[in-house]
């Protein structure tokens, strides 16, 4: 028996005197500084430099010539206006639709409501531009496929409408029931798991169905629904698929697309200085957007009355109304998925496009589906598309666990910088990212190779997989590792062995999201797009580009079907194995 | 075995710093059950957690063995996984995603003292006999009941042979009759392993029952270390004899303070009490004199030979089973007893109260 | 020609089908008897041009050819991504064609590259909507109200620009006819063959002839405006070529011996060729009316119109068909 004085005082050699835990942390930190930081300190740098100056970065004169010609510009203010009505408008269109959706499936007695999910995730696997394309198919003023029935039924004469999909109203409508599928994916979580036993206790009070819902469901569920909201906006403030494909004709430009365009030598005068301030117009809006994100998310924490436990909610019976509810909800995922792919496979059955009628019956053959096969060039791109779809979402979720991990666990000084650092992808449009990327890397062997769209799909889908994680961590009693520790583990094997095994499913769930967004994603292959690089998404941009529309149209259909069936055999297959705890 | 040395401890929380720990000592020999002791938020589990280096301290040495684990002046912190302990969690924690043989494997397969695979299965096999669960190696934990997943918990803190058992409250989640049942079962389990254990627990009956020391635990400081018979009979403050056991306490003035060699005397306003005076208090000066209910005897009429006798007013009785709990007002003080035998005694009758000399104790009082 | 074959690979950054690669493979075969690989990267002559001078400056590989217009050839010589040489001298014995495509209208852009095909841009008009008859004849035409809503205009700027060489018209008139014909709301397509006005969204769309569709049996035609702008596109090996020996060597078998198989394809001919299907046309369409072939012969003008083209693309996309 030793006494304080007689101890042995060993002092490690400083080597094993490294924590584990500042090894993961610092390194982590560097990684997000490196891959984040970095890319958009030159973005500022050549924001400020002289508006023709060409990236990468020389010279030293600076100057705030690109900001006062952007703030000195009246188009910038309609810019903003036009973004603001978009990004707001189409938010509040799925919200509607989601949240309805999510009541529907998630309090009531609505028919096949197991089928409702699914079809919200397979709903990820269609690309934006391809859904406007879809749109684009489907409701132009003149041949468009709706209105051309809608004509038809009605016995109108009028050659033109009654829809017209190049307009503000258009455009809103459609990004906004895109979007209600995905929302419903985020909202669906509250209403299912909210305790029924706070709303019994309202209604054992005395409280009437709609007294309970105007004075306990509605401010319980309200949190959580304000967080996804907000989470949106920020996301539309960045889309640029609708606003370019429908945009332009409908003359509503936005500012992700004035960026993408300022950085397109085809539409305009290329301009970096100009791409580079607009950007930070664009990043400035996203990480206000992203600072009231992060203080709504906090207060919904604080009373979080969704608990973790399986609660068997008490339906609400319908009667009869659960058959329109039911052509509802499955009709707006008609309106996001079915018809545009329907418009898309009508046109890859073409050799070019001819409206729906009986004379183009007689064109359709499948020659477009054997020289999509018989091409060398998307053939090659497959590899690329392989290495990209398995390495991006793997290394993406990975850095994600960790930086979940250690905002979530590990008390340090600064830890919270981290989980900021991580979130900044999702405040920076991923065309601003794109961009910053690009010109910081033009001088590197990585530039032209398909790692720098790994790189930029690895931290552009961060803030996604940090989101799941943390909360699914949170789940996760402190004591469940700190037994670990006790049993003598290190930190690395406690988050390999303990941690990661216990979110798998949040793993998995984050693992197929961002799979199915960096597989259909066009923002970094383009912008990065040299002929080494190429992968699936670059190949039907082009096509569509080219513009070979059918062709492209018959790309788009075996990517959107592959990703279908992957994301179901993989959910599948999980749920298999993890009882039904993979959603 | 283990020597904690003014250990202190602070956190941040919302309404600023919280001193958990303010410099604590304590030390315990090999092969000793050693309980802290005390109500939620004194500080208990936080100093067993800085033993365990889940927390790390502000200042204060910590000796496992020979070896420092932490001194903020030599610098020295060894991080958690490289201490020779083993913790069992008030939560248990037992990882739902495996199975018992994993669970207790967890130690040996990824831990400090890794051992061959053959080896593995020799100890996980033993550890789990000794908890009587070699049945149910296979078994995912999760399928396992409250009391099966804390003995899967304890065969997972053997099975490392540690050379210090840690225990933050692990019998609280347990249901009255089982949590018994486990009192005894590990308590005969340490003694035959001769394991150094830290217990930590707010149950009086758990810290006098198994530990061979209890160091009473208040606000940041040991108030009280002792065998488990001088905590009871002899708590330094009224606070520790509240802790420890039901006790009346009555409020009353130093007539006589015997000199810290006999008895003094103390009057209580209904009379005057024999009774222990510690030293240091004078003639004159405010006391709280205790005495616990079993302690006092309740009769009516005259008993010769009686000391300590108050007068009172029979007020109510409490069946609990193995004794009656009753209460009887005297002036304006409620008395606790406890009564072996059936009550005879209806409300409102006229009653003495006898309170063993030996068993009363004055403390100091702010008045 | 020797280091040539040892590469054995071309990558071209212009736009050619499979068909049109598999077809120029087999007749480079037939031509050498040795098998070259064909890559084509599918961008637009002004996305090549400005990729090529970024990577250039960064010191990086780019591809082995394009097809650059006047302006944006120009551009690459400014940056310095293109190498002048003796066409003739090195080539011309082999492939006696050579002389007359160096000849690539200015004495400043000589050696950089051969004149490989002409772009002519027309009206394209769908046949189930109009007649011949119907389909506007002039620019100003089409500015006539009645085409609101019926007109298709690439959003990158084309092909106003080229209205520059000609003296009738200056920047100031173009940018009034390009703001008049916004008032009839265009579809505003990016990069189109013509699918708008195949599908009958609209019935006129300003182009190039689709002369491959056609082929093909879509209901569309083409008729040439009064003032047919006229774009040469000129086969240009870069400098930081990946395969610095066989590129040159392939833009002067293009031009030459390769270019009927690539024109039968394809459907590009020269203007310059009174066998063209694009010389025949023009043949025809001018017999009753006036037919100006906006030809470029100002070489100061080829430095603004490429200027003019991305302003007028900035126009489109700022303010859209909706004015």
């Amino acid at each position: 028996m030793a006494t304080v004085a007689q101890a042995r005082r060993t002092r490690r050699s400083w080597l094993s005197r490294i924590d584990q835990r500042h090894v993961i942390v610092y390194g982590t930190a560097l990684v997000l500084a490196v891959t984040v930081v970095v890319p958009l300190a030159v973005m500022v740098i050549i924001s400020l430099r002289p508006t023709e100056a060409i990236p990468p970065i020389t010279g030293t004169d600076f100057t705030l010539d690109n900001y006062r010609t952007t703030f000195a510009d009246p188009v910038t203010y309609r810019l903003l206006w036009n973004t603001a009505l978009y990004a707001l408008g189409s938010m509040a269109v799925g919200l509607v639709l989601g949240v309805l959706m999510s009541w529907f499936v998630g309090r009531t007695n609505l028919p096949f409501r197991n089928g409702v999910y699914p079809m919200a995730l397979a709903s990820f696997a269609m690309p934006g531009v391809v859904t406007a394309f879809g749109w684009i198919v489907l409701g132009r003023p003149r041949t468009g496929i709706l209105n051309t029935i809608i004509r038809g039924m009605t016995g109108s004469d009028a050659n033109t409408g009654p829809l017209n999909v190049f307009t503000l109203e258009g455009m809103i409508l459609v990004t906004g029931v895109a979007l209600a599928g995905s929302m419903f994916i985020f909202l669906a979580p509250y209403f299912q798991r909210m305790d029924p036993a706070l709303e019994e206790a309202a209604t054992t009070s005395g409280a009437g169905r709609l007294g309970t819902l105007r004075h306990v469901s509605i401010p319980l569920l309200f949190p959580g629904i304000l967080t996804v909201a907000v989470y949106y906006v920020v996301i539309m403030v960045q889309i640029f698929e609708f606003p370019l494909a429908i945009g332009v004709t409908a003359g509503v430009p936005v500012l992700s697309v004035r960026v993408f365009l300022l950085t397109q030598p085809e539409f305009g005068l290329i301009n970096y200085g100009l791409a580079a301030t607009f950007a930070m117009i664009a990043m400035f809006i996203g990480l206000v957007l992203l600072g009231v994100y992060l203080w709504v998310t906090r207060q919904a924490e604080r009373y979080q009355v969704i608990t973790g436990k399986g609660y068997r909610p008490n339906r609400m019976d319908l009667g009869f109304w659960k058959w329109p509810a039911a052509v509802f909800v499955f009709g707006i995922f008609g309106i996001k998925i079915i018809l545009p792919l329907l418009a898309l496979i009508w046109a890859s059955l073409l050799l070019y496009f001819q409206p729906l009628s009986m004379d183009a019956l007689s064109l359709v053959s499948l020659d477009n589906y054997r020289s999509v096969f018989g091409s060398e060039r998307i053939r090659n791109s497959l590899l690329n598309t392989v290495l990209l779809v398995t390495l991006a979402p793997t290394l993406s979720i990975l850095l994600a666990a960790l930086v979940a991990w250690a905002s979530t666990r590990i008390k340090l000084r600064g830890v919270r910088m981290l989980e900021v650092l991580a979130f900044m992808p999702l405040a920076i449009p991923g065309i601003v990212m794109g961009l910053a990327m690009l010109v910081t890397l033009i001088r590197t062997p990585i530039w032209g190779s398909v790692w720098i769209i790994i790189i930029g799909h690895t931290i552009g889908f961060l803030p996604f997989g940090v989101r799941l994680l943390s909360a699914a961590m949170l789940q996760i009693g402190r004591e469940l590792e700190e037994a670990g520790s006790t049993s003598g583990a290190t930190p690395l094997t406690i988050f390999r062995v303990v941690m990661l095994p216990l979110v798998l499913p949040a793993f998995l769930n984050g693992w197929l999201w961002v799979f199915a967004h960096s597989i259909r994603d066009f923002t970094y292959p383009l912008l990065f797009s040299t002929p080494d690089n190429a992968v699936l998404a670059t190949q039907i941009w082009e096509l569509w580009t080219t513009p070979d529309i059918p062709k492209g149209s018959a790309l788009s259909v075996l990517l959107v079907v592959f990703l279908m069936a992957f994301v179901f055999v993989i959910r599948k297959t999980a749920t298999r194995f993890f009882g039904g705890t993979v959603t | 075995m283990l020597t904690v040395e003014k250990l202190r401890k602070t956190y941040e929380s919302d309404q600023g710093p919280v001193e958990a720990v303010r410099g604590i000592s304590f030390t315990i020999e090999e092969g000793r059950f050693y309980t802290l002791l005390g109500p939620s938020g004194c500080g208990k589990s936080t100093t067993l957690r800085c033993v365990a280096g889940l927390e790390r301290p502000d200042s204060g040495e910590i000796v496992i063995g020979e070896d420092a684990v932490y001194s903020r002046d030599a610098g020295i912190d060894v991080p958690g996984n490289k201490r020779d302990i083993a913790m069992v969690f008030q939560s248990y924690a037992i990882w739902p995603h495996m199975t018992v043989f994993d669970n207790v494997a967890f130690p040996l397969a990824h831990g400090r003292a890794r051992v061959p695979k053959a080896e593995v299965r020799r100890r996980v096999t033993e550890a789990l006999e000794m908890v009587q669960l070699e049945s149910m190696a296979t078994r995912p934990a999760p399928y396992l009941s409250g009391g099966q997943q804390q003995r899967v918990a304890v065969a997972r803190a053997l099975v490392s042979r540690p050379r210090l058992l840690l225990l933050d409250e692990p019998l609280s989640n347990l249901d009255a009759r089982l949590r018994e049942d486990m009192r005894r079962e590990l308590r005969s389990l340490t003694m035959r392993l001769n394991l150094t254990t830290l217990y930590v627990t707010h149950d009086q009956v758990e810290a006098l029952s198994m530990s061979d020391r209890i160091a009473v635990m208040r606000q940041g400081l040991i108030v009280q270390e002792g065998s488990p018979v001088e905590i009871y009979a002899h708590p330094a403050e009224p606070f520790i004899a509240q802790f420890v056991g039901k006790v009346n306490l009555l409020k009353g003035r130093v007539v006589n303070n015997g000199n810290g060699t006999e008895p003094g005397l103390v009057d209580v306003g209904a009379g005057g009490l024999t009774c222990f005076v510690p030293e240091g208090i004078g003639a004159n000066d405010p006391v709280l004199l205790s005495i616990r209910p079993e302690h006092v005897v309740v009769y009516a009429g005259e008993r010769p030979g009686a000391t300590n006798v108050l007068s009172g007013r029979f007020q109510s009785a409490f069946y609990v089973g193995d004794s009656w709990e009753c209460v009887v007002q005297v002036g304006d003080m409620a008395l606790q007893a406890r009564l072996n035998e059936a009550v005879t005694f209806s409300i409102g009758d006229e009653v003495n109260l006898e309170l063993a000399p030996d068993h009363c104790v004055a403390f100091r009082s702010e008045e | 020609m020797e280091a040539a074959r040892a590469e054995g690979e071309v990558e071209v950054w212009i736009n050619w089908s499979e068909e049109t690669v598999n077809a120029l493979q087999d007749k480079w075969q037939e031509d050498f008897g040795w098998p070259i690989k064909i890559t084509s990267v599918p961008k637009s002559a002004s996305a090549a041009t400005a990729e090529v001078i970024a990577a250039t400056e960064a010191g990086q590989e780019v591809g082995d050819l394009g097809q650059p217009s006047t302006g944006l050839l120009l551009q690459l010589i400014e940056a310095d991504a293109v190498e002048a040489r003796d066409w003739v001298g090195l080539y011309g014995g082999r492939f006696p064609g050579v002389e007359e495509a160096s000849n690539v209208y200015f004495d400043e852009l000589a050696g950089y590259g051969l004149h490989f095909w002409d772009v002519l841009y027309e009206f394209t008009y769908n046949t189930n909507l109009l007649s011949e008859a119907e389909v506007p004849k002039t620019w100003e035409e089409l500015t006539d109200p009645k085409w609101k809503g019926n007109i298709a205009i690439d959003a990158r700027g084309y092909p106003f620009n080229f209205m520059l060489h000609s003296p009738d018209w200056d920047e100031a008139s173009i940018r009034d006819l390009v703001e008049r014909l916004a008032a009839n709301e265009p579809v505003l397509p990016g990069r189109s063959r013509g699918d708008e006005v195949i599908a009958g969204e609209v019935a006129i769309q300003v182009g190039g002839c689709n002369r491959d569709d056609i082929a093909r049996g879509a209901p569309i035609d083409c008729i040439y405006p009064d003032y047919t702008l006229f774009n040469p596109l000129i086969a240009t090996p870069f400098k930081n070529a990946k395969h610095p020996n066989l590129s040159p060597l392939f833009a002067a078998w293009i031009v030459t011996d390769g270019f009927p198989t690539y024109a039968s394809i394809q459907f590009n001919g020269r203007l310059s060729n009174p066998d063209s299907i694009e010389a025949q046309e023009l043949a025809r369409q001018s017999a009753d009316r006036d037919i100006t072939v906006v030809e470029q012969s100002d070489f100061a003008v080829v430095a603004e119109d490429e200027a003019l083209r991305r302003s007028i693309g900035e126009f489109w996309t700022q303010t859209g068909g909706g004015g």
